[in-house]
Formats: C-alpha cells, structure tokens, sequence
C-alpha cells in the first residue's frame, strides 16, 4: 500500500524574514521627501492646517506601505504641524513591543512659521 | 471580561482614565522649563505604558506625549494632530488624551495593536 505525502502550503510565520524587515533609515527618506515637498515655504494659516496633516498622514502612510515590507505589517503614522512662535514644544514616546521585528522613525521639518513632526511606528502581526 | 479583552474598543474608556491620572499626577500643577518637562515626559510615558500592561496585556502599546507650552496667544497655541493608521480596525484602536495646567497642554496618543 502506498501513502500519499501531502506537501502543506502552510507557514506559521512569526518573524519576518531579513529582507522584508521593516528599516527605519528607508522609511525615513520617504518621509523627508514627501515634508520637503508639501511644506516647502509653507506660511503658517489655521485653515489649511488641518487639510495639510491629514494630506501628510495619508501619503506617509502611502509610502510605508509601497515600501513592500513583510505583509503582516501594521502601519501607524502621527503627523503634529504647529505655529512656529517661539513657544516650547517636547514630543516623547514609549512602546512596548517586540524590538525584534517592530520599530519606529521620526522626522522633523521647521521653517520661520511652522514645524512639524511626523513619528511612523510599523508593527508586526503574529 | 475586560481584563481579558482583545477588542482595544472595549478598553478604551479605562485606558483614558489611566493616562490622564499619570498626566494629573506627574505634571500636576508644573510650569513649562525647557529640561525639566523632557524628563516630565519621559515619566509620563514610563507610567502610562507600566499601567496599561497592568490593565490589559493583550496589545502592544505605542504612547506619544506632547508638551506644548501655552504662550496665551490664539495664533501660537494652535496645535494640529492628525494620526493615519493601517491595520485591524475591529481589534486595535487609538485614543487621544488632552490635558492641561495654567503653563502648558498635554497630549498623550496612544496607539494599541491587539496581539
């Protein structure tokens, strides 16, 4: 009696592997091109602000995911623009996550009359 | 129960609570300097996260803190935030916390990917 030896398709992943690594330094690139372009002598007026952060959020979020990572990547993108007027501003985080396989970059822009602060985090699914 | 929750929606009140007594209790009645708010921050963020895992150890937690001072200006203390996220809308969730004093505003975003 012969047996069949199914061959199974199946591949519990739970790390991705080296080369669809999510890396912060790419990632980085991506999002100072797309800041330099949008806010290139950009003036500070409260009503476009909101439109520009979300314009901002969205395309970063865009190209996080074009960067053709590991598929079981979450992507979270925080976008902060204000009125550059000489007030203090901090920006700090904290994760709790796998340092293997999640990580996160930030990049800041200032000119005379805004800043802005975009933090990308990618996360990895089990 | 929601110690035992996987759905971030149904967290998300207590989680609010949390944050905002580590902001209450950390800041408190503090005015804005330039080193001391960067630990202040720092602090804030420790806690938030040690009390979050406390509650409910089913996600992964990402918490951004910002410090802006208030100048008393409509101009200058205006403030744009704006979060973009790809991932499971029914399980993860983010959730935004403000809190102020007579010197400064405080957010504090938290972001929460179900394991």
């Amino acid at each position: 009696m012969s047996k069949k030896v199914t061959q199974s398709n199946k591949t519990y992943q739970i790390r991705p592997s080296f080369k669809d690594k999510f890396r912060p330094a790419e990632a980085k690139e991506k999002i100072e091109k797309i800041l330099r372009e949008k806010l290139k002598n950009a003036q500070y007026s409260s009503s476009e602000l909101p439109q520009w952060t979300r314009e901002i959020a969205d395309q970063t979020k865009s190209e996080l995911k074009a960067l053709g990572k590991d598929k079981r990547y979450k992507y979270l993108v925080q976008v902060i623009i204000g009125h550059n007027s000489g007030q203090g501003v901090r920006v700090g985080s904290r994760c709790f996550w796998d340092e293997d396989t999640d990580d996160c970059t930030y990049v800041t822009y200032m000119n005379d009359s805004i800043f802005c602060l975009v933090v990308a985090f990618a996360v990895y699914l089990y | 129960m929601p110690q035992d929750s996987v759905v971030f929606g149904h967290i998300r009140q207590e989680c609010e609570q949390l944050i905002f007594n580590v902001c209450n209790k950390i800041f408190g009645p503090k005015e804005y300097n330039q080193t001391q708010v960067a630990t202040l921050i720092s602090q804030t963020n420790e806690e938030s996260v040690k009390q979050l895992l406390n509650n409910n150890k089913n996600f992964k937690y990402m918490v951004v803190t910002t410090a802006m001072q208030k100048k008393g200006t409509a101009a200058a203390d205006h403030l744009e935030m704006t979060a973009d996220c790809y991932w499971n809308a029914s399980t993860d969730g983010q959730s935004c916390v403000r809190w102020e004093n007579d010197h400064m505003f405080v957010f504090v975003t938290l972001f929460a990917c179900a394991l």
